[in-house]
């Protein structure tokens, strides 16, 4: 007999509506922060235009991205192609980079597992594409990561090999955020990376210290945007869904806005997170972070002024309310297929040359099953 | 090449279709000639037969960004760097290669991401003056003229045939006498008989031939209604042989040998007696019925009829059993001293036109073939027979129904004896590939029917199979030279009759920049 579909998606979505209870939306759930900012209408603060900021500057934002790609894989080795790039740009108009200034790393990284104190280890060496890429790249002694290192566990899993790979990338982008800093901006500029500004990674938040002191020094500010966040509220709602929702409630006066949701001060998490819709058309809102100490060096209306840029930025009408910056940092960092299919003919040609291609090949067999099973069905 | 005449790069693409992404605001037209330096002395010219949109934003974002705008939702909002994400791409194809100022036929790619920028006058530098010359138009490059006369030995052109295809409105007949224009003064290298059904080019009412410096010497005017110093065309019948009616005028066997039996008898008054219905000598006799069509047949085509006094008469004044005797012999005089004789058949009907046609060429045609078997033909100027809606005499159906006549006699042979036919048409479809490939230059006008287009393209010297978009965008006096006398099809500006007329007859001004010789 056939099943019900009717009948049980509807079971489903009934249920699923019953546990999503937005009569109470709680406020945000963090278990180690400094200070949470409790769900209220005067915490809202509108984007304002620039008139209305006394002391604007018309400042620069500077936008990281990164990206890599596996080119060859194993349980115990990864061949990886990272770029990490950046673009610059003045409320909507983009800003042409100094001549002497990079505008991209790339480098190629061999993440791979021994066994030494009785431990599996990843061990990552870097090759820049670029001998000028050489000092922005992260140190290996800081690619070195014992596999149940927690920071780079998965639960209780041991990582995965692919999961470390992408840490250099991670890394790099630090490095490449002072870089840009150092080269193209100035006081009250800013720059903002993708995601948060969380070290998450052993030995990351010495690069995130690193650029935090630079930028402190110039009077820089260092953000970030995350296009996704799994945070929630103490209902079990999602913080950026609750705050939707709270937003449409207090009926807001204005179409942008910033709510300020905590403050963290840990070793590798120092910032000021909001959550913010940069444009009244938008459909999306984002978690978006400044440093910590940068923040509570600000005032407010060097806050605001922030905003101001990042809301002329994300005017662009195929994404409102998304910066324009991040957009292009990202397809520009993005690697593509492409990309990665020019450095696997590459480098699988010098593994025939060498004479060790059976070798590796013999590791790619035991996770490329599944890949064989999808050209089977012809995908 | 300076930053500031690119206009694009090449993206993509293969050998027929290379693709261009457009400098924005430099907005590249269908038709325009690109160039793309190769090195030293070494260029490809390209040409855009095609635009489309290109983006870096997704379809769907496009729709909903529009979505936006158009329901007043998207105030504040924009396009961010709309120069980057949004464009044009050209489509392109290279028609000429050019190395140390000579042209050839493009066998390579521009190379991959080169630039390019529109053409200028040094790049044509190839194309030279040739001997003979004859003017056309200048260079064309979208919508934009290039001080580049473009100059065709008519010789070459004017014996091997030369067709103008358009519909109406698009400038033929601005083309054609431009052409005349230009032939007129050439010295005599040149005999052009123009049969002109609508009286518009020797200038009766306003500017035209006649107001050419040399249209004395070298212009002769027939008209039924002369005006001061023109000639007054008057046919005798006695000129009219049975075979020039082949192909004009269909008889039936019978006729056909009534025709026979009268010209035998009486020669060349065979006409006059078919109307006076002359009993034929020995006892031959037609059959009353057939002789009656034949009087009402001449009655139609020729006008003439006998009146009650029985008088031959005739009702256009055109043809007459007792004047016009030396017309046939001036006319054809005229053309073989290079001269343009410009015949006003405004008041004929279209078989007697295209009769008094046949005659002339039918005999022009005869003395050349005479002048070749002598080894005069040398001596002899190139005779071109201009034709309008010449479907009348070289379409498929007339050539099928009524079989050969001499216009399709002189696109199969004439360029053997130096006579050849200037075809003006709409409908070349229903001209027969086999006449159409005789033809060696066509010079396309626009023409928005894309059967009619199909068929130029079809069968011109060059390989035009991208130009549709082109030709049916072609706007009035804009033309596409296609000729086997030319390295790749050349886009030209046609210019106005009244602005060269006005141009040659200033005091200071001798019409050598455009005439021949």
């Amino acid at each position: 007999m056939l099943p019900d579909l009717t009948r049980i998606t509807a079971d489903l979505i009934r249920d699923l509506d019953e546990k999503i209870n937005e009569l109470a939306l709680g406020e945000p759930h963090f278990s180690n922060v400094l200070r949470k900012y409790p769900f209220k209408k005067e915490n809202f603060r509108p984007v304002l235009q620039e008139r209305a900021i006394e002391g604007h500057t018309t400042s620069k934002l500077a936008f990281i991205d990164g990206g890599n790609g596996e080119i060859l894989g194993a349980p115990n080795f990864s061949i990886q192609f990272n770029r990490i790039c950046y673009c610059l740009f003045k409320g909507k108009e983009r800003i042409q980079k100094s001549k002497d200034t990079i505008d991209r790393i790339e480098f190629l990284s061999c993440t791979y597992s021994s066994f030494r104190n009785k431990e599996i280890y990843y061990d990552t060496i870097t090759y820049p594409l670029s001998s000028t890429f050489q000092n922005l790249l992260p140190s290996e002694s800081d690619l070195s990561f014992d596999s149940s290192d927690r920071s780079i566990m998965d639960g209780r899993e041991r990582a995965d090999i692919r999961r470390v790979a992408s840490i250099a990338r991670r890394f790099a982008e630090w490095s490449f955020a002072a870089y840009v800093a150092q080269k193209e901006l100035e006081k009250s500029d800013a720059i903002v990376m993708d995601g948060t500004l969380h070290a998450a990674f052993t030995h990351e938040s010495a690069y995130a210290k690193k650029l935090y002191e630079a930028t402190t020094e110039a009077g820089i500010t260092v953000t970030g945007v995350a296009k996704t966040s799994r945070l929630f509220t103490d209902t079990g709602l999602s913080l950026i869904g609750a705050v939707q929702k709270f937003a449409e409630d207090c009926k807001l006066a204005f179409g942008s806005w910033y709510l300020p949701i905590a403050e963290v001060a840990d070793m590798d998490h120092q910032a000021m997170i909001f959550v913010t819709k940069l444009n009244q058309q938008a459909k999306h809102v984002f978690r978006y972070e400044i440093q910590r100490d940068q923040h509570n060096a600000l005032t407010l209306k060097e806050i605001d002024n922030i905003f101001f840029m990042l809301a002329e930025n994300s005017r662009d009408i195929t994404f409102a309310g998304y910066p324009f910056g991040c957009a292009v940092a990202d397809s520009y960092g993005r690697v593509s297929e492409h990309d990665l299919e020019y450095y696997r003919a590459l480098v699988m040609g010098e593994a025939g040359k060498q004479g060790n291609w059976p070798k590796f090949s013999r590791h790619i067999q035991s996770v490329d099953a599944h890949e064989i099973l999808n050209s089977l069905v012809g995908l | 090449m300076q930053d500031l005449e690119i206009v694009g790069q090449v993206i993509a693409g293969d050998i027929a279709n290379i693709l261009v992404r457009e400098k924005s605001g430099k907005k590249l037209e269908l038709g325009d000639l690109l160039v793309a330096e190769e090195g030293d002395s070494r260029l490809l010219i390209l040409k855009v037969y095609g635009l489309v949109y290109g983006s870096q934003v997704p379809q769907l974002a496009r729709e909903m960004a529009s979505g936006l705008k158009l329901e007043g939702l998207g105030a504040g909002l924009d396009y961010f760097e709309p120069h980057l994400r949004n464009y044009v791409i050209a489509e392109v194809k290279a028609i000429a290669q050019v190395i140390n100022n000579k042209a050839r036929i493009p066998k390579s790619l521009p190379t991959f991401f080169s630039a390019i920028r529109h053409i200028k006058k040094e790049d044509l530098a190839f194309l030279t003056k040739p001997d003979n010359p004859i003017f056309f138009g200048n260079v064309r490059s979208g919508s934009k003229v290039l001080d580049v006369p473009v100059f065709l030995n008519g010789s070459d052109v004017f014996t091997h045939h030369v067709l103008i295809p358009a519909t109406t409105g698009r400038g033929k007949s601005n083309l054609v006498k431009v052409l005349l224009w230009n032939a007129l003064g050439s010295g005599g290298k040149f005999g052009i008989l123009v049969l002109d059904p609508h009286d518009e080019y020797y200038g009766r009412h306003g500017k035209g031939l006649k107001d050419h410096p040399s249209a004395k010497q070298d212009l002769v005017y027939f008209s039924t209604t002369p005006v001061k110093a023109a000639n007054t065309l008057v046919i005798n019948l006695q000129s009219i042989k049975p075979w020039y009616f082949d192909g004009i005028v269909r008889f039936t066997d019978a006729q056909n040998d009534a025709i026979d039996q009268y010209y035998n008898a009486f020669n060349d008054t065979w006409i006059e007696n078919v109307i006076r219905d002359t009993p034929l000598p020995n006892g031959v006799t037609i059959a009353p019925r057939t002789l009656g069509v034949l009087r009402r047949k001449f009655d139609s085509v020729l006008g003439i009829y006998l009146d009650d006094a029985d008088q031959l008469q005739c009702r256009s004044k055109i043809f007459s059993d007792n004047s016009g005797e030396t017309t046939m012999q001036d006319i054809i005089n005229s053309l073989e001293a290079g001269k343009i004789v410009v015949i006003d058949t405004s008041r004929l009907l279209d078989q007697a036109e295209l009769l008094i046609g046949s005659i002339i060429v039918g005999d022009i045609f005869s003395r050349y073939q005479k002048y070749k078997s002598d080894g005069r033909l040398n001596d002899k100027p190139v005779i071109s027979i201009v034709i309008e809606e010449a479907p009348r005499v070289l379409g498929t159906n007339v050539l099928e129904s009524s079989g050969d006549n001499i216009y399709n006699t002189i696109a199969r042979e004439g360029r053997k004896f130096k006579v050849g036919l200037t075809a003006i048409t709409q409908l070349t479809s229903v001209i027969p590939k086999t006449v159409l490939t005789n033809i060696n230059t066509k010079i396309i006008l626009g023409n928005e029917m894309s059967v009619e287009r199909r068929a130029v393209m079809d069968s011109a010297s060059q390989d035009l199979s991208d130009e549709d978009r082109t030709i049916a965008s072609l706007d009035k006096g804009e033309a596409i030279i296609s000729s086997s006398f030319v390295k790749f099809a050349i886009p030209i500006q046609i210019p106005l009759i009244d602005e060269i007329i006005a141009e040659d007859n200033e005091p200071q001004n001798s019409p050598k920049r455009r005439v021949v010789g």
